[in-house]
């Protein structure tokens, strides 16, 4: 199957073709049965994605189930309507909101850590070719292959380490869990960029070190970064660092 | 949380329409995962053995309604009971446990019990197959999750996970699907399913 029949398959069944390339893509489907039988394939395979969905929104619900925060069930008649009684007074109902958000705070107080936050939050940086017309080697080739290790050693035979080779060996470190050291390879980038007239890879170092300063549970540095970046319209990286759960990082600050 | 209450109607037409999926889900837990948990429990499971029946069961059943293959001709907690009672029955099996205990759930099989077997078969095997998704990296899970169940459109994405524009999260979610069916194709197991579904 060629590269090109792979995507119009893909785009068939993601919906997106109309016109003639609709009629192109069932054209190839009707007339080739390798096709047809790679459709199928990609079927299947979108099916078990759409499983593991389901199994995770369902582990997400027991998690919080087991957590403690029970429901409030409500009473039935027994033709199965709902009653709502009008003796439930506010004290009770009071009472009952005071007990859920007591434990709720508890239990996010006592769940919310730097780690967690970086176990939410974090996600690998994918080095796009679209990105400069600079190309660091080895590094580079070793960092799009996720062959970290090998990241690494091509850093390390550098003779001019670059902001963009320090990023990416920064990256690489998170990636190895190595995050002190990462934390250092980014002040790198920061430190290159304030000595040049056109920085790169600036807004990445920070965020990423918010990241790593996070997972190496320096949380009042990390916290400090995410601040001055969820504070930024204009950073790359305002919209991530504004996905984080506000409360997270508001437990997180009064804890540390 | 407080708990929704559905009917039975309700429930299935809330899973069906996929409408905040969390609150049917959480009401499913609300009302069967004690009673069966006791149940499952009397036939021999320990706690977090039936915690994960039950977490199986919902899967399961949410599954079989978002495919309209579910028939109320029993109660939703019938059918509850007999997919958790096949699925702990099957896990008994499997672990090879005493045959006493096994002999003590026979008699538990009574003959009035929804038939769920057929699900129940095809529940293993997807069980199995569900892991070749773990087999991908996070960002490739991530992607895939994102768009094909959470219906994202590539702009959303784009918000979500750290990457420049549409096209390359575009290029960089027919890859990993790509990869996911390769993963596929190379299982022994499943080439055969494949295979037979397209004979």
């Amino acid at each position: 199957m060629s590269p090109s029949n792979e995507q119009i398959l893909i785009d068939y069944l993601d919906n997106i073709l109309d016109g003639e390339d609709r009629q192109q893509a069932e054209k190839l489907i009707g007339d080739d049965a390798a096709a047809a039988k790679e459709l199928a394939d990609l079927q299947f395979s979108v099916e078990l994605v759409r499983e593991v969905g389901v199994l995770e929104q369902v582990q997400e619900v027991r998690n919080s189930f087991a957590a403690g925060a029970k429901l409030v069930p409500l009473q039935k008649k027994e033709n199965g309507a709902v009653v709502r009684s009008f003796s439930r007074n506010v004290f009770r109902v009071a009472a009952m909101v005071v007990v859920i958000l007591g434990a709720a705070s508890i239990y996010k107080y006592s769940n919310t850590t730097a780690t967690s936050i970086y176990n939410e939050n974090y996600a690998s940086y994918e080095l796009t070719s679209s990105r400069g017309t600079n190309n660091d080697g080895d590094l580079e080739t070793a960092y799009r292959n996720k062959n970290w290790t090998g990241a690494e050693t091509a850093f390390s035979q550098l003779t001019d380490k670059t902001a963009k080779s320090w990023f990416l060996a920064g990256m690489a470190s998170m990636e190895l869990k190595k995050y002190d050291q990462a934390t250092t390879y980014f002040k790198e980038v920061i430190k290159i960029n304030s000595n040049s007239s056109e920085p790169v890879y600036q807004d990445e170092a920070e965020y990423y070190q918010a990241m790593s300063w996070l997972a190496a549970q320096h949380p009042a540095e990390g916290l400090a970064i995410l601040k001055k970046i969820r504070s930024d319209k204009n950073h790359l990286f305002y919209k991530k660092a504004n996905a984080i759960n506000a409360l997270d990082l508001k437990v997180l600050d009064i804890k540390y | 949380m407080k708990a929704a209450f559905y009917s039975d109607e309700e429930l299935v037409a809330a899973i069906r329409h996929n409408e905040n999926l969390n609150k049917p889900i959480q009401f499913i837990y609300q009302e069967y995962s004690e009673k069966l948990s006791s149940f499952l429990i009397n036939y021999g499971a320990s706690e977090q053995e039936s915690q994960d029946v039950f977490q199986e069961t919902v899967v399961a059943f949410v599954d079989i309604v978002k495919k309209d293959r579910y028939r109320p001709d029993a109660k939703i907690s019938t059918f509850l009971t007999a997919v958790a009672k096949n699925i702990w029955f099957n896990e008994v099996k499997k672990k090879e446990r005493t045959a006493f205990r096994e002999k003590q759930f026979e008699k538990g099989r009574d003959q009035e019990e929804a038939d769920v077997s057929h699900f129940i078969n095809e529940r293993e095997m997807k069980q199995q197959m569900r892991n070749l998704v773990y087999q991908l990296d996070e960002p490739c899970r991530k992607i895939l999750l994102l768009f094909y169940y959470e219906n994202l459109s590539m702009k959303e994405i784009v918000h979500h996970l750290p990457y420049e524009n549409e096209q390359v999260v575009r290029n960089k979610k027919s890859k990993c699907l790509q990869r996911l069916t390769g993963i596929v194709k190379n299982h022994p197991a499943i080439a055969g399913i494949t295979n037979k579904k397209n004979d």
